[in-house]
């Protein structure tokens, strides 16, 4: 069945197209959301609340982007805004955020990616953790990338930006991440 | 040493190639189909619009009442004026 027609069949509020859509897309949906919040439960429950959001608001797809591009977009927004707000009351007030230090990232519980080869479970734990440091744009670009496996021009249409954006996003990203990494290494490993 | 840093770095930022896409929970659609059927706190259009009407109507009684009163207030301060003239007494002021 191809997009278009899934779609419409939804949009008359044919429930069995709808549970099609779920099951074809709920992998890519949990693995994306799965990548930015680095916890199972959240990552279920923000599922959840794209497929919701996908429901409620199918009858203003108007087809301009691929299906798969409209879900991720859902599924990059929902994911980020829910760090956004929980990353708000962890501080709890400007107080706290004065004294927040860039080291408590490094405190954090190690997330396990389900998908990892067991013989890089650790050095992907720790890569994570230097992820959850990177500016949105930048931690959009190379998830994306890496967990979704999207070539740039996906990654462009997704974030709805050109691909020499997203080139630079992905560079910058990198630079980064080794940055943090060689920070991390040079305090955790003397 | 140096090197051993930047092999290590270099194995970390690669150590996501190959993976393999998590698994959504088997029972996602039941759990999203609750949530749907959930009950939804509904208003209607009409009450919507109702409320509205009564908000707006609210909003002039309040407006027509602040402005009866003040020239109601003034009429008596100008009536008690000349009673108190009339018969030559002084009233007391209002601090």
């Amino acid at each position: 069945m191809q997009d278009a027609e899934l779609i419409q069949d939804i949009q008359n509020g044919y429930e069995p197209a709808f549970e099609r859509l779920v099951t074809l897309h709920k992998n890519n949906v949990y693995n994306t959301v799965l990548g930015f919040l680095q916890n199972e439960a959240d990552a279920e429950d923000i599922t959840q609340d794209v497929f919701v959001k996908v429901y409620q608001s199918i009858g203003s797809f108007k087809g301009e982007a691929a299906l798969s591009t409209w879900l991720y977009r859902i599924a990059v927004t929902q994911a980020l805004d829910f760090l956004r707000k929980k990353k708000r009351q962890k501080r709890g007030g400007f107080l706290v955020s004065l004294f927040h230090k860039k080291e408590d990232e490094w405190e954090q519980p190690e997330f396990y990616h389900p998908g990892v080869a067991a013989e890089q479970k650790e050095t992907a734990a720790v890569l994570f953790k230097a992820i959850r440091q990177l500016p949105e744009q930048q931690q959009t670009a190379f998830l994306l990338q890496k967990t979704e496996n999207l070539n740039q021009g996906q990654i462009a249409d997704v974030m709805n930006t050109t691909v020499s954006a997203v080139e630079s996003l992905l560079q910058r990203a990198k630079a980064n991440l080794r940055k943090l990494l060689e920070e991390y290494y040079q305090t955790h490993y003397r | 040493m140096k090197e051993d840093l930047h092999k290590k770095i270099e194995d970390t930022l690669n150590s996501l190639d190959g993976l393999q896409p998590a698994e959504a929970n088997p029972f996602l659609y039941s759990k999203i189909k609750n949530r749907l059927q959930a009950p939804i706190p509904f208003v209607p259009q009409s009450l919507a619009w109702q409320m509205v009407i009564a908000l707006v109507i609210v909003a002039l009684v309040n407006v027509f009442t602040i402005q009866h009163v003040n020239t109601e207030g003034r009429e008596t301060t100008t009536g008690a004026s000349l009673v108190a003239t009339e018969y030559s007494i002084s009233l007391p002021q209002i601090k």
